[in-house]
């Protein structure tokens, strides 16, 4: 062998014996990744590791929602909402309603922020204020009815509705509203939220550092109100595909996650997802009334009979529960009991999957011999996956759909476009926002709503329909409203210009050892969430 | 992607003519024949050559290994992968098809064109070869389906316009070696006109190359496009299509990992016996060939 | 080449750069109106469409004005780095691109290091052993590498190293240089494996015919030992065409990194340029597409230049085929 390529070749070799070794001593040398439960005592966590897909890029609630839940650790509301909806005190230690359009909020003395300055009134009126502005994308959460909120002195809220809105109570409560420092947003008035800035506030871990591509780092809060917490460090990393995210999870190197792909990500990482029912997120069919076929009640009743909700529910993934009706038991118990709520739904029309049904509809309908039709699909997740799975079911009645793939810009532009008539039909799904039975939804009924840059794609508001919308937020007597809102279901059942499909259940996976008893679809009302997250023992 | 392969192409040849011609074509060739072949027969025949129909889905068992009923599993939704990726054909096929026969007739024109001409024609016409050499394909396609849109054709006929350059360069490259031969200069005297002479006279002689091209231009764009469609940003999402299934069945390597590793492996055997044929022809066409 | 001639040759060349640069960034700024659609909806993004916003919108934009200002405006502020924000994430876009650079360099540099040590190595290798088994096995391994492209590789890679055995990270960046590095080796080696059997087909091919020239025979026979001939006529010689053939190795590997970044869900300016493309985010495609254009050019330039003080034979311009 000649000298030179003996020395190639030796070289080659020291190259793969070197990766050898590398490979010997590689894995979790990374700093933050210490493993689950690592010098805890009496249940105190360490470090606690959270995955969060895709990245959070800015804190700032005025340009983007995608900070509530990683600002939630920092900031807290003034109320929170338990699991069955109950409103809890929180930044305020009391409320009352003094007036029908009055409510006023006591804040809890001495609460610091996490730089030691205390907590007033005036910060609460600020973040609430800046939430609300016109053009915030936080503003979607405020009512219409509210007129102003002040700081009445340095302890109390004052909060004016232009009419009464039963609505308005739960409003407070939840991570959008999260209370941040006023004189920190006016030290970083352009960087406010952004990676490398961050938000101050009063909540058990304060922010040490804040990359908008690959992690936020937390830790306890010294000056926290309410005491020590479990948790003394929060590493928060941020993946860009889910895939990789369910990887790190197998290789123990985040200890929580939120998978969207549930199927997937349980597979995947190897792990069984904690699941609850919930009522939060619902996925529906929406059909626009002012666009042939749509416009015909039979094809829309055909529609309704002829989804099969649990073969949808396999198409999106798994981890759903079918519905057959607009406001779902689930929702409506925020306002009554199950007993009440039950009766209440006896008399709710439903249409299960019966294809001999559907037929007989679209016999009856103007369009006996089938037609074409057109429908909107947002390109990714599970959307394509069940909008596949639609039109293969539609087509069984006559009914030939045509997809038109688009970006969730594209489609919401069209969704909220002036042009009433050019909406596509769609299956989509829509997130509720609020607990309570008649602001959840209400973004998506009424005329008010059929207007651009609103949500009722539908384009259905008859009058007896919105009357009975005021009827609701009119009066504060849950049994009333339970009524109307049974009205409502009924009146959306008979005309069916939506078919709502399922429930998507909240998923978390969680590492084991760890328990998280207070996990609802609404986790995120509970204020900073990562409270209630503890070791199993 | 083709500009290598091409610049290679024009370079190396001492081997060959070392070991000259060779009689016997190699298994390997045949076999590089046969796969080309099967993708095409796949590509026009796809929906009734497929034991089921590549769109059914089967809800009850999704992301099933494989299995007798079917043979390369399925995937998110239920679908017959081994069916998908007979369908799939279509689109790697017919896109590059295209490319590479669109490419061949404005590359060789041009090509042929620059090489005859000389002048500024051809200094006009080789700034921009040189130009748009090295420009990265893939990139401008996500771009213009950024700025654009998503769409397989449109992504064709960008690749059309990226891809000329490399044909103009390799035919006018095998022009300038014809243009000092007698038979030029004899034809020039004989008055023919000057478009008889390039397509007449010296393209015969410059075809063995440009033939051999375009099947690397085949094999370069089929890469390339799978690769956008990888990406999302080409056929529509539920399109049976190599590039596609590999990216949307990433998530399932922990349960069917087949239904990644099948449409990746089509992608590279085609492209590899697409290039191993370009090369082959290549030594055939000119060690046998005239204008040599 | 005189120091004057090389001079003029880059004059000349930065001033083709610069028109050049001028061109692209005119490209580049009408991508905002060949997109379909309407405008100000594009640039809304999820915001609503309010007169207020859209007020907002025009003059933030400059809409109002005619196209030539709007162009210059765009290009005043490109000129500073300034590319407005991000349509997705209210971010600038300035600051979206330099918290990804980082990686994407990174990669990209390890896996041109890869890219010349086994190329050029192997190169050599199969050239030094032409005709045996291992020169045919790296044909082959050639011939796959260059029909495999980076996703496939990064799949394969993915699946065999990272899930199959545990040799290496399957997802995540890592912190700190040397977990970087670990964490970024199978990227790079699937960014590399292309370029790879570009470089060595080149050098091979290079390599065999320089071995043949008479120079080399001559240095032989006067004795002069292997070692010393390899290293300072060989590879001095064989390494131009690797130089002529940077650019296209550049472009691949920057098709590449955007192939592989995604495949791996790595958060550099490669899976930024598809997010952006995907979300038709038109401010952060304008930066990014800006940022490559400039590297290409500017690389090539430099290509061109060492190529020149490498080769002295070389003459500018003429006709070459």
């Amino acid at each position: 062998m000649q000298p030179s390529s003996r020395k190639l070749y030796s070289a080659l070799g020291v190259l793969l014996l070197g990766s050898c070794a590398l490979a010997a001593c590689s894995t979790s040398s990374s700093p933050g990744t210490t493993s689950s439960g690592s010098g805890s005592s009496g249940g105190t966590i360490s470090q606690f590791t959270v995955g969060m897909d895709p990245a959070v890029t800015t804190l700032n609630f005025d340009k983007s929602n995608i900070g509530y839940q990683l600002a939630g650790l920092a900031l807290e509301p003034l109320l929170i909402a338990e699991k069955n909806g109950t409103l809890k005190p929180w930044l305020a230690q009391s409320w009352k309603q003094t007036s029908p359009t009055t409510y006023v909020y006591n804040i809890r003395h001495g609460v610091k922020f996490s730089d030691g300055t205390p907590l007033t009134a005036t910060d609460v009126a600020f973040s609430l204020n800046y939430y609300k502005q016109t053009g915030s994308l936080d503003a979607y959460n405020f009512p219409t009815t509210l007129k102003s909120i002040t700081a009445t002195d340095p302890y109390t809220i004052t909060v004016t509705l232009t009419q009464p809105d039963a609505a308005w109570a739960v409003v407070p409560a939840g991570d959008p509203m999260g209370i941040f420092e006023k004189k920190f947003f006016e030290a970083h008035k352009s960087t406010f939220g952004q990676p490398g800035t961050a938000v101050v506030g009063t909540g058990p871990w304060e922010f040490t550092s804040y990359n908008g591509t690959t992690s936020a780092q937390l830790k306890a809060n010294p000056h926290y109100w309410g005491g020590k917490v479990k948790i003394q460090n929060v590493s928060v990393q941020f993946f860009s595909s889910e895939t990789s995210e369910a990887l790190a999870f197998r290789d123990h190197e985040i200890d929580m996650a939120f998978p969207i792909d549930n199927k997937s990500f349980a597979s995947t990482a190897g792990v069984t997802l904690t699941t609850v029912p919930s009522y939060a997120v619902q996925g529906c069919f929406f059909m626009n009334v002012l666009q042939k076929p749509w416009n015909d009640v039979h094809v829309r009743l055909a529609v309704a009979y002829a989804l099969d909700h649990n073969a949808l529910i396999q198409a999106w993934g798994g981890y759903a529960d079918p519905v057959y009706q607009f406001l779902t038991a689930g929702l409506l118990e925020n306002i009554g009991t199950p007993a009440q709520v039950a009766s209440v739904l006896k008399s709710v029309p439903t249409y299960p999957y019966d294809l001999a049904k559907a037929k007989q509809e679209m016999a009856q309908s103007a369009y006996p011999h089938g037609v074409n039709a057109t429908i909107s699909v947002e390109g990714s997740g599970s959307f394509p996956n069940v909008s596949q799975a639609i039109a293969a079911e539609l087509a069984k009645i006559g009914i030939h759909l045509k997809l038109d793939v688009m970006t969730i810009d594209q489609q919401t532009a069209n969704m909220t476009s002036g042009n009433r008539q050019g909406i596509l039909t769609n299956f989509t799904y829509s997130g509720s926002v609020s607990r309570d039975p008649g602001e959840a939804f209400d973004f998506q009924m009424g005329k008010s709503n059929m207007t651009a840059g609103n949500w009722n794609t539908m384009n259905w508001a008859p009058t007896p329909v919105d009357n009975l919308i005021n009827q609701g937020f009119a009066t504060t007597d849950n049994a009333k409203r339970l009524k109307i809102y049974g009205q409502i279901d009924t009146a959306y059942a008979n005309a069916a210009p939506f078919i709502p499909l399922f429930n998507e259940e909240a998923t978390v996976a969680l590492a084991s050892g760890y328990t998280w008893p207070d996990f609802n679809g609404y986790y995120y009302d509970l204020g900073p969430w990562l409270i209630g997250v503890s070791k199993t023992s | 992607m083709t500009a290598n392969t091409v610049l290679v192409l024009a370079d190396e040849r001492p081997e060959t003519t070392r070991r000259g011609r060779r009689r016997v074509v190699a298994p390997l060739i045949w076999l590089s024949f046969l796969i080309v072949a099967g993708v095409l027969v796949m590509a026009a025949l796809g929906t009734l050559l497929a034991p089921q129909n590549p769109a059914a889905q089967h809800l009850a068992t999704i992301n099933a290994s494989p299995s007798g009923a079917h043979w390369l599993g399925t995937d998110a939704l239920g679908r017959d992968v081994f069916s998908r990726v007979i369908a799939g054909a279509r689109t790697a096929f017919f896109g590059p098809l295209i490319i590479a026969a669109a490419s061949f007739v404005l590359g060789n024109l041009l090509g042929l064109f620059a090489g005859y001409r000389g002048g500024l024609a051809d200094a006009i016409i080789m700034r921009w070869v040189d130009f748009m050499w090295a420009l990265p394909a893939l990139v401008i396609l996500v771009v213009v389906a950024g700025a654009v849109g998503s769409s397989y054709w449109l992504a064709v006929v960008v690749l059309i316009v990226l891809t000329v350059p490399f044909d103009t360069r390799v035919i006018r490259g095998a022009t300038l070696e014809q243009m000092p031969r007698p038979y030029v200069e004899a034809v020039k005297t004989l008055g023919v006109p000057r478009w008889k002479i390039m397509l007449f006279h010296i393209w015969p002689n410059v075809s063995p190359i440009a033939v051999a091209n375009t099947c690397l231009v085949f094999a370069g764009s089929l890469v390339t496009l799978a690769g956008l469609e990888f990406l999302g940003l080409g056929v529509p999402p539920g399109t049976p299509d190599w590039g596609l299934m590999l990216s949307q069945n990433e998530a399932l390597l922990f349960t069917n990992p087949l239904a990644t590793i099948a449409p990746g492996v089509m992608i590279v055997l085609t492209a590899i016996s697409m290039n191993l044929i370009g090369d082959w022809l290549y030594e055939q066409l000119t060690s046998r060939g005239a204008g040599r | 080449m005189s120091g004057v001639g090389l001079l003029f040759f880059v004059l000349r060349r930065l001033v083709v750069l610069a028109i050049l640069l001028v061109l692209i960034s005119f490209v580049t700024f009408s991508l905002l109106y060949i997109s379909p659609g309407n405008l100000i909806d594009i640039l809304l993004g999820a915001r609503p469409h309010t007169p207020a916003t859209v007020r907002a919108l025009t003059n933030e934009y400059h809409l109002n004005k005619p196209f030539m200002v709007q162009y210059w405006l765009w290009a005043q502020q490109a000129g500073q780095l300034k590319f407005g924000t991000s349509i997705t994430t209210s971010l600038p876009v300035t600051s979206e691109i330099g918290a990804r650079l980082g990686l994407t360099l990174y990669l990209g540099i390890y896996s041109f290091v890869l890219t010349m040590v086994f190329g050029v190595g192997l190169g050599v290798a199969s050239a030094l052993r032409r005709g045996s088994f291992i020169d045919r096995g790296l044909t082959g391994g050639v011939m796959l590498g260059l029909s495999t492209p980076a996703f496939v590789a990064s799949v394969a890679l993915l699946y065999v190293f990272a899930i199959q055995v545990h040799w290496f990270p399957a997802y995540g960046v890592g912190a700190g240089f040397f977990d970087e590095f670990w964490h970024l080796t199978l990227p790079s080696v699937a960014l590399a494996v292309t370029t790879v059997a570009y470089v060595v087909r080149h050098t091979r091919a290079a390599m065999i015919g320089t071995l043949d020239q008479d120079y080399v025979i001559f240095a032989r026979a006067r004795g002069l030992s292997s070692r010393r001939v390899l290293y300072v006529y060989l590879l001095r010689n064989a390494l131009i065409p690797v130089i002529t053939i940077s650019g296209v190795i550049l472009s691949s590997l920057i098709v590449g990194v955007v192939l592989v970044e995604v495949a791996f869900s790595l958060p550099g300016l490669g899976s930024l340029l598809v997010t952006a493309a995907t979300a038709k985010d038109i401010p952060v495609l304008q930066g990014v597409v800006l940022l490559f254009a400039v590297v290409i050019v500017v690389a090539n330039l430099l290509a061109d230049v060492v190529y020149m003080l490498v080769d002295p034979r070389i003459r500018v311009g003429g006709r070459s085929a």
